[in-house]
């Protein structure tokens, strides 16, 4: 075969091949359980760390600003975030800024991770006594300002389903009744997939430690804000989901400590003396442990594709002519 | 056949029904098309009354009277006027009226305008002073000493310096945050070869970034396929039709 | 509200809420029918004023001392505390207008989808049985929607966050929402992930250096994203420095070349757009604010 018929071969791949052989190679790996090997990126490590070190007696304001459309990644991550509040006794306040649909696709996860807990005997979480939902705002850029000054007229109005199963105003759960001011919180989490951490970076830096929870296509331009401290800790993608679950099932040490819970331990650089128990028997690795495999094979077509593209313009390009013939 | 069996069977036709737009636009994938038009449209709907409007202005606009432990909260009355002024939005569809549309977005541009003179430095601020780093070494080391096992005096002295290496990192850091920066000069004219090869160097570290740019976008793109991927062959396939446990 | 003027407020449930509710109304209708029949060189002037004294309020909010270490109940020294006062105390109720007038505008997609397919139905045009569907699924989704709601504020209603409590309303929500518009959504997002696989394949060629550099770090990206790959270079590089964790060549595994590339040129780059961009969005805002821009709001 000649290079020239080898370029164009390698050119001319149909799009319904490529369509197939990405459905194909995102699809068989799902049935093998495979423990992919991996080293946490130091962002999801501070953000779990974070996560498991911030007081349980004060509330984590969860704004949920995702919808099944990003559904790979961003369940992933609230899943875990869940997961780690609740085990850790966490209480929270979850509002969505983004998306109307938003609240409901947050409530139906929390539905689901209840659902796991009861399974496992372990207590659910109670509406109103655990979490309350502080709904839907489109101007998030004013709710932040509002929050940032006074958060109980922030969110003003608003009333939850409490143990009787009537409406009251969500500062008199047990969730928010010690919140006086956006201070009170430990913790603000943006579960998003559209930048929305941006808004709340501008108006609530330095007034609540801020971390993000976004999609790969919203990593890159967050990672500035975690290199200069406005946030906390940042997971990306489906990637840092993995990482996430990867620490919850054999837990973080400081770089200091030399006893550590289990042989693949994570080792924090940024922090000296820290001990983060795994959270042993219980589950942990989920939807990112099963993606992320599939993962592998899908980006290596990716790079195999492009490759091969290049190959075959640069087998197919016509030599230059010497001295103008 | 129970609910959830059939909620997702469901789910899988019109996933599948979506998919067949990648062989070519039939009118199957159409149908699921408009599904999801009605229902999205459906919803915004709803979500509109229940998530917005009724707590953030009808619940205060009437206030609440006492109700066994709760105190009475009197009513905002001057909210009354608001959603008439979010209603005028609505005015675009009438040709003679459509310029009072203008007033509600000018409402809405005008907060986010005036927010802007305190939001820009909160959010750049510490932007600019992270990129202002040290690029002078302050020992003649190449490499940082490892620091395992010393006492804390030894480490805060390896730290306190500023080693060749991470002087070299730092010149490269400020070089591409200034180059970057530089590229974005289009209202003169590049005349001195310094400015046009700094512009250009910011040319070529600018597609670092949107290389990193595409390289996460197709991650969390090709998360997505493989998310509707386990839905189908394994939420459905293997747990709904075979009975095998995930 | 504690410096807010009382005037603003009445007992719920009194007439003189009502009253005033209705006047306000009836006031805004006037208002509204004045403005409509405003002479047209006067059109521009008004939606001017209204966007600077909109975003004036926060020009004020930032600009103007704030009250230090102010106690409840306090009463202002003077009229420059006063306004301070003033602007605390109105921050989060203006902050409330801006949701409220958002919300109301959100159903304007919506109007004009019902609008176009309404007319396609009823008129019987070209392909007017997807326009049915479509209106069909909408008034499903809200009825269902509202149905679902109406039982869920209910006094005494069950916790209908717990399945068991389930009856027809949110089962059929459920089915709805979950099971198609979730999924419909999903899938219409996962489908960019195969044009971008197709236009990556058949576009993405080093012709310049420029795009050298683009494909080169998009590579180095996706493998470092790839923690099998990360892991085995780990292994490779810590077979040749023989275990020793301070070798030079540890350096160079794929895990600190990412790191440094992204520390050292994907961020600071991304961070020098990002300046520009707000640069632009300050001046934006700016002109926006008072109504310099040609093709602005006054327009």
């Amino acid at each position: 075969m000649n290079l020239l018929r080898l370029g164009k071969i390698l050119q001319g791949v149909p799009r319904q091949a490529l369509y197939t052989m990405l459905i194909v190679v995102a699809s068989v790996p799902l049935f093998f359980r495979v423990e992919v090997p991996n080293s946490p990126d130091q962002p999801a490590i501070d953000l779990f760390v974070t996560l498991n070190t911030i007081p349980a007696e004060r509330p984590v304001l969860v704004e949920s600003d995702w919808t099944l459309s990003s559904r790979g990644e961003s369940m992933g991550q609230m899943e875990a975030l869940l997961r780690i509040m609740m085990r850790r006794n966490v209480k929270f306040v979850l509002y969505s800024g983004a998306d109307p649909q938003a609240p409901q696709v947050a409530r139906n996860v929390i539905r689901r991770i209840n659902a796991e807990r009861k399974r496992a005997g372990q207590p659910e979480y109670k509406k109103w006594v655990d979490w309350v939902d502080a709904g839907y705002y489109p101007d998030l850029a004013g709710l932040a300002n509002a929050m940032a000054t006074d958060i109980r007229r922030a969110f003003a109005g608003r009333q939850d389903t409490n143990e009787r199963g009537s409406m009251q105003d969500i500062f008199r759960s047990p969730v928010l009744q010690n919140v006086k001011s956006i201070s009170d919180v430990a913790l603000l989490v943006n579960v998003h997939a559209s930048g929305t951490i941006d808004i709340l970076n501008e108006r609530l830096y330095r007034r609540v430690p801020l971390a993000s929870m976004c999609t790969g296509v919203m990593g890159p331009q967050s990672m500035p804000y975690y290199a200069s401290g406005q946030l906390v800790g940042i997971s990306v993608g489906l990637k840092g989901v993995y990482d996430l679950e990867q620490m919850m099932e054999y837990g973080v040490v400081g770089k200091s400590i030399r006893e550590r819970p289990h042989p693949k331990t994570i080792v924090s650089s940024n922090h000296d003396e820290i001990v983060i128990q795994p959270f042993t028997g219980q589950k942990n690795y989920d939807r990112a442990a099963r993606y992320y495999f599939s993962l592998h094979f899908a980006m290596t077509l990716m790079i195999v594709a492009i490759i091969a593209g290049n190959i075959g313009m640069i087998l197919t390009r016509k030599p230059k002519r010497k001295g103008g013939q | 056949m129970n609910y959830d069996f059939i909620k997702l069977t469901v789910g899988v036709l019109a996933t599948i029904g979506l998919y067949s737009a990648l062989y070519k636009e039939t009118k199957l994938y159409r149908f699921f098309e408009h599904i999801f038009l009605g229902l999205a449209a459906g919803f915004t709907l709803v979500a509109v009354w229940t998530e917005t409007l009724k707590p953030m202005w009808w619940d205060q606009m009437v206030g609440r009277t006492a109700d066994g432990s709760e105190e009475s909260v009197p009513g905002l009355w001057l909210f009354a006027i608001l959603v008439p002024i979010g209603l005028l939005g609505y005015t675009v569809f009438s040709r003679k009226h459509n310029w009072m549309s203008r007033i509600p977005i000018g409402i809405i541009l005008g907060l986010w305008a005036g927010q802007q003179v305190q939001v820009w430095w909160t959010r750049y601020g510490p932007q600019m002073s992270d990129s202002m780093v040290p690029i002078i070494p302050t020992t003649s080391q190449f490499r940082v000493p490892p620091t395992d096992g010393l006492p804390t005096e030894q480490i805060q002295a390896i730290a306190s310096q500023l080693y060749v290496s991470q002087a070299l990192s730092n010149i490269v850091l400020v070089f591409t945050v200034l180059s970057v920066l530089s590229y974005f000069f289009f209202s003169f004219e590049l005349k001195s070869r310094l400015v046009k090869g700094v512009n250009l160097s910011g040319r070529w570290l600018l597609m670092i970034g949107f290389g990193a740019i595409f390289g996460s976008t197709v991650m969390g793109r090709f998360a997505l396929v493989i998310d509707r991927m386990f839905f189908i062959w394994i939420e459905w396939f293997k747990e709904g039709i075979l009975r095998i446990p995930g | 509200m504690t410096y807010l003027a009382s005037f603003f407020t009445a007992p719920a449930a009194s007439s003189g809420l009502t009253i005033r509710i209705l006047g306000t109304l009836v006031f805004t209708a006037i208002a509204i029918f004045a403005l409509s029949q405003a002479p047209t060189r006067s059109r521009r002037p008004i939606v001017a004023t209204v966007t600077f004294f909109a975003g004036l309020f926060y020009v004020l909010f930032y600009l103007w001392p704030q009250p230090y270490d102010r106690k409840p109940n306090e009463i202002p020294l003077n009229s420059v505390e006063a306004v301070g006062f003033w602007l605390k105390d109105a921050q989060p109720v203006v902050s409330t207008f801006g949701n409220i007038i958002a919300g109301s505008m959100l159903g304007l997609g919506i109007f004009s989808l019902l609008s176009v397919h309404l007319r396609k139905f009823v008129k019987k045009q070209r392909d007017w049985q997807f326009s049915g569907i479509l209106l069909l699924s909408m008034v499903a989704m809200a009825v269902i929607g509202y149905w679902n709601w109406i039982q869920k504020i209910a006094p005494g209603s069950p916790d209908l966050e717990n399945v068991a409590n389930w009856g027809f309303p949110q089962y059929a929500n459920d089915f709805l929402f979950d099971g198609m518009l979730q999924q419909m959504d999903a899938a219409m997002f996962s489908i960019i992930a195969f044009y971008i696989l197709s236009a990556a394949y058949r576009a993405f060629r080093i012709r310049s250096i420029e795009a050298t550099i683009l494909l080169s770090a998009a590579l180095i990206m996706m493998l470092s994203l790839m923690g099998a790959v990360e892991y085995q270079t780990s292994e490779l590089i810590r077979n040749i420095s023989g275990n020793d964790p301070n070798g030079f060549i540890n350096n160079f595994t794929l895990k600190e070349i990412a790191t440094w590339m992204r520390t050292n040129l994907q961020n600071p780059s991304l961070r020098a757009v990002d300046f520009g961009v707000g640069i632009g969005a300050l001046a934006m805002g700016l002109r926006l604010w008072l109504s310099l821009e040609r093709g602005g709001v006054s327009a």
